[in-house]
């Protein structure tokens, strides 16, 4: 025996081997730490902090304290914190890199906590999407608050103008009118006319000799009352547009003030497009920090969505490579069930899961479940979150969740406080429900949040902010509506709410009833100006309409004394008796 | 290491018995052209060290091949996905598969499973054939190889002196 085996060096292997197991087993937890801490950083993208690992061997399982995932976008703050987990599992699956957990519980969960100091963030960590800041938002929004004196500086107050028009209008129809006149025939000309004619068609004319004479002379007559109608219908032309142009521009100047007045006054709202994102800037990071707890169950999936992607590996012969043999068809990754306990300001909520895996194929098709369900309690009257998903190879990854929360008392906490603006809420009843739905890795969906009983307070130095603090005490209740997409590792949030349009009709209203005396100044004067316009251009019309009123006479006249054919002239009383039936009399 | 070239010369010359060389060339051999983080190579070791081999031998051959393994990476590789895939062993490969030991084994991995068919079938060649290369050396080369000029040159080394050093302590002789 001792010609074959060397004793020494079969002590010295079993002593190295044995002791190597020894020191595996005495520091397994450190060791599992490690790695356990470098593969999670390397998932998250940043620091992960474990600051215990206990290994139990019988039955196997890991227990973890104090775990903190710093978030990448916000090295300050964790992303997710748990305070412990305990993790039962197959010893000899995992040996081969099968998870298969039985049993895993996870508590004092919460999101967003501060960080006793930064965490590092991987220098290969690439973000999502652009994260949107709410808080620098409220520094971009630059509400601009219009001062009376301002708005009526940039109102281009326009009565002044529409009153210079108008008279200058009356200058020009009054130079063409009156040279229209040099042309009208005088009174007397007329008359001289009527005579004439009346002389005309009185005669009785005896023979063939005279009724040509007569026919001749009425004829030379009418030539020249043609040319003096000319005069007369361009005089009326002239009166008729002068009227015209002058009655528009008094009903101009007559309305001026009413609409410089009603210029001034839509100058005085407060911007549209700032007041369109306030609601954004006093909620949205409080509805980002309730919807972390609402997505909370995508953060759990996203990892094993990354973790499915990165299977494949790229063969090399240099390397070699492991040949898949799996028929038994079991799952790499399967928590069982899950039991997860988040930690909300002043109370606890607990989160049961089943199935959690990224092969829902291997474990019948059956998806992973999530439910929280709530009995009322002094936080809420009711609140159900519930939601699975799956990933297969023919529908890819879909997944759904929902929820409804009822009668929620908001405490008074703080909203924002920035540049000397602090912003709180000082109680509110919170209802909310929606769905999210989840397709190839990309979340879509949102909800309703409803706000009732709100009670606001919002102090600051700035002006708009000391007239939004006299009216957000007005607000009594508003909807959010709030819209989820984008992927599902990094959701974007975008709100919109109708406390935008309220406060923007509150705080116009605030600052209207401030320029009312001013702007009641400013009616006063413009009213006088209209006044003395109206004072010198109202008689000038009404002598323009006199003006007209004699030409349409004129004209009227002339027409008459035309109208007398001069073949119509006949000898005796036949043509006396015919002009009498023509001009009526 | 030239003190291990030493005294693998001195078991060569010495009354170590040639299987005892042939065989740790041939546990060097499964040490060097295999994946060296595998667990059968634990096994190898254990051998080595428990078994009455030539350790210098053992330890030399385990450099040498796995210079080698670095050429014939390609051919290992090819040879166990060949074994792998071939779908008359498929049962058994499923069967293994689902066996912790045997893929702690990682027997499904192509290099590691080439690699060690390939050293299994040369096993009962590269034996013999390190037997008889000792064997012969000793009655042959050994004598042609002392009468060369620079073995001559050698002997005035530092080399030389380390290794009738060691063969002093040791009692033996060139």
């Amino acid at each position: 025996m001792n010609k074959v085996i060397r004793w020494p060096g079969l002590i010295a292997f079993v002593v190295i081997v044995g002791g190597l197991a020894l020191l595996v087993r005495t520091f397994a937890g450190p060791l599992v730490k490690s790695g356990l801490e470098y593969g999670l950083t390397r998932a998250n993208g940043a620091e992960v902090n474990i600051a215990s690992v206990q290994v139990n061997w019988s039955p196997f399982s890991v227990n973890m304290e104090e775990i903190q995932f710093t978030d990448p976008e916000a090295p300050e703050f964790n992303r997710v914190q748990a305070s412990r987990a305990r993790a039962e599992l197959y010893f000899w699956d995992a040996l081969i890199g099968r998870v298969h957990i039985t049993d895993l519980e996870v508590s004092g969960i919460a999101m967003g906590e501060a960080r006793r100091s930064p965490g590092r963030v991987r220098a290969d960590y690439q973000r999502e999407s652009e994260p949107f800041d709410w808080r620098q938002t409220l520094a971009d929004l630059e509400i601009e608050v219009p001062t009376v004196e301002g708005v009526l500086e940039r109102s281009e107050i326009r009565t002044p103008g529409v009153i210079e028009q108008a008279q200058a209008n009356y200058e020009t129809q009054r130079e063409i009118v009156e040279e229209a006149r040099e042309n009208l025939p005088e009174r007397e000309k007329i008359e001289a006319y009527r005579e004439r004619v009346e002389a005309i068609t009185e005669a009785r004319p005896r023979n063939p000799e005279e009724l040509l004479r007569l026919r001749e002379e009425l004829r030379s007559l009418q030539r020249d009352m043609r040319q003096d109608r000319e005069a007369v219908r361009a005089f009326v032309a002239a009166s008729e547009e002068a009227v015209t142009v002058l009655r528009a521009d008094l009903d101009a100047v007559r309305a001026a003030p009413s609409q410089d007045i009603e210029r001034v006054r839509s100058l005085l709202r407060f911007d549209n497009d700032s007041m369109s994102q306030l609601s954004g800037v006093l909620f949205g990071p409080k509805v980002e920090q309730w919807s972390q707890y609402l997505l909370m169950a995508f953060d759990f999936i996203g990892p094993m969505l990354q973790r499915s992607e990165d299977e494949e590996v790229k063969p090399s012969r240099w390397e070699g490579r492991f040949i898949d043999f799996d028929r038994a068809q079991r799952p790499i990754f399967l928590i069982e069930r899950a039991v997860t306990d988040i930690r909300l300001p002043d109370t606890h909520l607990s989160m049961d899961w089943a199935n959690i895996t990224w092969q829902h194929d291997r474990i019948g098709g059956n998806p992973s479940t999530f439910a929280v369900a709530a009995s009322e309690s002094s936080y809420w009257q009711e609140l159900s979150l519930n939601g699975e998903f799956a990933l297969s190879d023919l529908r890819g990854f879909m997944g759904q969740q929902a929820w409804r929360i009822r009668g929620v008392n908001l405490l008074e906490q703080q909203l924002f406080a920035q540049n000397d603006v602090v912003a709180r809420l000082l109680g509110a009843m919170l209802n909310s429900e929606g769905q999210i739905g989840v397709e190839s890795g990309q979340l879509s969906g949102g909800g309703v949040i409803a706000m009732q009983d709100v009670a606001l307070e919002l102090t600051g130095d700035a002006r708009w902010a000391q007239i939004l603090s006299d009216v957000v005490g007005q607000i009594n209740a508003f909807d959010m509506n709030l819209n989820v997409s984008g992927p599902m590792q990094a959701p974007g949030l975008s709100l919109r709410s109708d406390l935008d349009a309220q406060l923007q009709r509150l705080m116009t209203a605030r600052l209207s009833a401030e320029a009312d005396e001013q702007i009641a100044r400013l009616r006063q004067d413009l009213q006088q100006r209209v006044s003395v316009a109206t004072e010198g251009l109202d008689p000038r019309l009404q002598s323009l309409l006199g003006s007209l009123e004699q030409g349409k006479n004129f004209d009227d006249v002339l027409g008459e004394l035309l109208s007398v054919n001069p073949d119509d002239l006949n000898i005796g009383d036949q043509l006396l008796d015919r002009l009498r039936r023509r001009i009526g009399g | 290491m030239l003190s291990m070239l030493a005294r693998l010369f001195k078991a060569l010359n010495a009354e170590t018995s040639p299987w005892a060389l042939a065989w740790a060339f041939v546990l060097g051999m499964y040490m060097g052209l295999t994946p060296l983080l595998s667990l059968h190579n634990l096994i190898i070791l254990f051998l080595a060290l428990s078994l009455r081999i030539n350790l210098s031998g053992f330890i030399l051959a385990w450099l040498f091949f796995s210079g080698l393994a670095y050429l014939l990476d390609p051919v290992f590789d090819l040879i166990g996905e060949s074994l792998l895939m071939a779908s008359a062993l498929e049962p058994m490969w499923v069967a293994m598969y689902e066996n912790p030991l045997a893929r702690l084994f990682q027997y499904n991995h192509t290099i590691t499973l080439g690699s060690l068919v390939f050293c299994l079938l040369v096993t009962p060649i590269w034996a013999p054939v390190a037997y008889k290369l000792i064997v012969t050396y000793r009655s042959r080369v050994k004598a042609w190889f002392e009468r060369l000029r620079f073995v001559q040159v050698i002997k005035g080394t530092k080399f030389f002196a380390m290794y009738q050093k060691v063969s002093g302590l040791r009692g033996g002789s060139l």
